[in-house]
């Protein structure tokens, strides 16, 4: 046990915000940046408007961000917060505590570029597996998967201001049909600003398995560690920048007439330097759904239930209301695979992905 | 905690509050086989199907719901008091029936959740609740409040049937299997402004 353990147990949250203060100050001085992460942390959340711990904060979690792989990881640090809402859904009841290990997560959902240049696939929108691993797929796997691209085409292009039917049907012939509305501003095609959609949940998980080295675990976050990062650091807010509705310059909801997305990082991030943890798209967590799951669920890295029928989606997309896009509202989707089904409840341009980062170097985390 | 999370739906999602649609890819952008995923309020707002033809409406904004153009065929309308405002115009040569109209609460789309009584509809009728004005109105008419107590109802007319197979043909087709009663100003040429409030009603807590 260490002197700082206390920092890490679930009445952390009790404590006064000068004397995580004063916490911090010291392990910053000493070169522990996590648990001084940790510390600001918790200093934030009881006072989120004091201007001191604002910086201190933002300079500590500025210096643990990370790019690997070309992806932006912001660091979460470890500590207790409160998830879920008594008043919302009976599945986001009751409200409890949870005690996290410090993790990283992408700043945006992972883009179709990114997806593509770290599988190894040939550069959207041709987005194809190489030889050897198309050869293991069946017929129906590959049209499937094209069929997925015809979606991601109409979506996940920067400048795309509104998908269209004839776009999708159109594939890659140009000129057959008409074109979907561009922005004119938009320069050059480039698919590494929006999200990548009709993402099925193995998706995810194949893309951390490729990430992943003996040191570095990447996977999809549990829906605590989606809950926590969605929070930003506030406690008992609605959403991530706090409980007034969602606007357009932070999220990108309520506009299911538009069928488009908007680009992430044109959004205002939440406390911990993420974008569009809310609307944009629904986001794959690793867990299983079980709308009884707060009532028995454990404190520490809590990881939902072993069997389901769905895998739990958070953050809501650009097409809902307001409700669903908070922090705490719970979805539930079939983890059905263009690998194995010709169709599936993932064929959706509602649906994307981002990944956590767990660095076993500093402590000891045993893959999910 | 409600009833239903005792239940083998417990490891699906339901919510007391909102409801999941799933729009097909024949009705949305979302590729072959696809869905476009929506989840409303229905205490709050009702999912709703416009179909209209107008045989002459005037420019971008002919028709405005509550001053604003809809966002598209399928918006949310609050419950509550509206209005619906459209500018038309009708040729000498060509006084048929203008216009015909019908929005319905849409429910096919609705997944899993419980899902309210549904039933709001508004079509064209000859029931002296659409009215028209021959000349231009004042500022403001496209909303609330607007007295348009003197303002005349359009009445049942049927529209000049279009020639052979065209877009026109779909269109008014589409309409008249809505149920909707196509209407206009006997002997009218020129210039109509049209307006009809409307309200959706409160929700009613409705189960199955």
């Amino acid at each position: 046990m260490s002197d700082w353990d206390w920092l890490l147990e679930p009445e952390a949250l009790d404590l006064p915000w000068r004397v995580l203060m004063e916490a911090g100050i010291t392990l910053e001085a000493t070169g522990d940046l996590r648990l001084a992460a940790s510390a600001y942390d918790l200093a934030y959340g009881a006072a989120p408007d004091e201007r001191r711990v604002i910086e201190c904060r933002h300079r500590v979690l500025q210096r643990l961000a990370v790019v690997e792989h070309g992806l932006r990881f912001c660091y979460v640090p470890a500590g207790p917060f409160t998830m879920g809402n008594d008043e919302g859904d009976d599945d986001e009841r009751p409200a409890h505590r949870v005690v996290l290990d410090g993790f990283w997560i992408t700043d945006i959902p992972i883009t179709w570029a990114s997806y593509c240049r770290l599988l190894g696939w040939s550069d959207a929108p041709d987005a194809t597996p190489p030889e050897e691993e198309l050869k293991t797929l069946s017929r129906d796997a590959q049209f499937s998967l094209y069929e997925g691209h015809k979606i991601r085409m109409q979506y996940c292009e920067t400048g795309t201001l509104a998908a269209s039917d004839w776009h999708a049907h159109a594939g890659t012939m140009p000129g057959l049909f008409s074109e979907p509305e561009r922005d004119p501003e938009a320069g050059e095609n480039n698919w590494n600003e929006k999200p990548m959609v009709a993402v099925c949940w193995d998706d995810g998980e194949a893309l951390g398995e490729r990430l992943s080295t003996p040191d570095v675990h990447v996977w999809l976050p549990s829906e605590a560690e989606w809950e926590k990062a969605a929070r930003g650091g506030l406690r008992g807010a609605l959403y991530p920048w706090g409980d007034a509705l969602p606007t357009s310059d932070r999220c990108d909801n309520r506009r299911f007439g538009e069928a488009s997305m908007l680009v992430p990082r044109a959004l205002t991030p939440n406390g911990y330097g993420l974008h569009g943890m809310v609307g944009g798209v629904w986001e794959w967590t690793h867990d299983w759904y079980d709308a009884r799951a707060y009532e028995h669920a454990t404190v520490r890295n809590p990881e939902g239930p072993p069997t389901g029928t769905q895998k739990v989606l958070r953050g809501g997309s650009w097409a809902d209301v307001d409700g669903v896009c908070t922090v705490s509202f719970r979805m539930g989707r079939a983890p059905t695979s263009w690998r194995t089904q010709t169709w599936g409840e993932h064929q959706t341009p509602n649906v994307g992905f981002r990944l956590v980062r767990h660095d076993t170097r500093a402590h000891g985390v045993e893959r999910p | 905690m409600s009833d239903d999370l005792n239940g083998p739906d417990r490891f699906t999602k339901r919510s007391s509050r909102y409801v999941l649609e799933e729009h097909s890819h024949c009705e949305v952008p979302a590729g072959c086989g696809g869905v476009v995923l929506r989840w409303i309020e229905p205490a709050a707002q009702v999912p709703v199907r416009i179909h209209v033809f107008a045989r002459r409406p005037v420019g971008a904004r002919w028709v405005t719901l509550d001053g604003a153009v809809p966002e598209s065929v399928r918006p949310l309308v609050a419950r509550g008091a509206h209005v619906l405002a459209m500018a038309l115009a009708v040729d000498a040569d060509n006084a048929g029936g203008v216009l015909s109209f019908a929005m319905y609460e849409v429910t096919e789309t609705r997944r899993g959740s419980k899902s309210p009584d549904g039933g709001f509809a508004l079509r064209t009728a000859d029931d002296g609740t659409w009215r028209a004005s021959r000349v231009e109105p004042p500022e403001g008419w496209r909303s609330e409040p607007f007295d348009d107590g003197d303002w005349e109802p359009l009445v049942a007319l049927p529209m000049t049937e279009p020639e052979g197979r065209s877009s026109d043909r779909w269109r008014i087709d589409d309409v008249r299997r809505q149920g909707a009663v196509e209407l206009g100003l006997p002997g009218h040429a020129g210039r109509l402004w049209v307006r009809r409030r409307f309200e959706v009603p409160a929700f009613d807590g409705g189960a199955r």
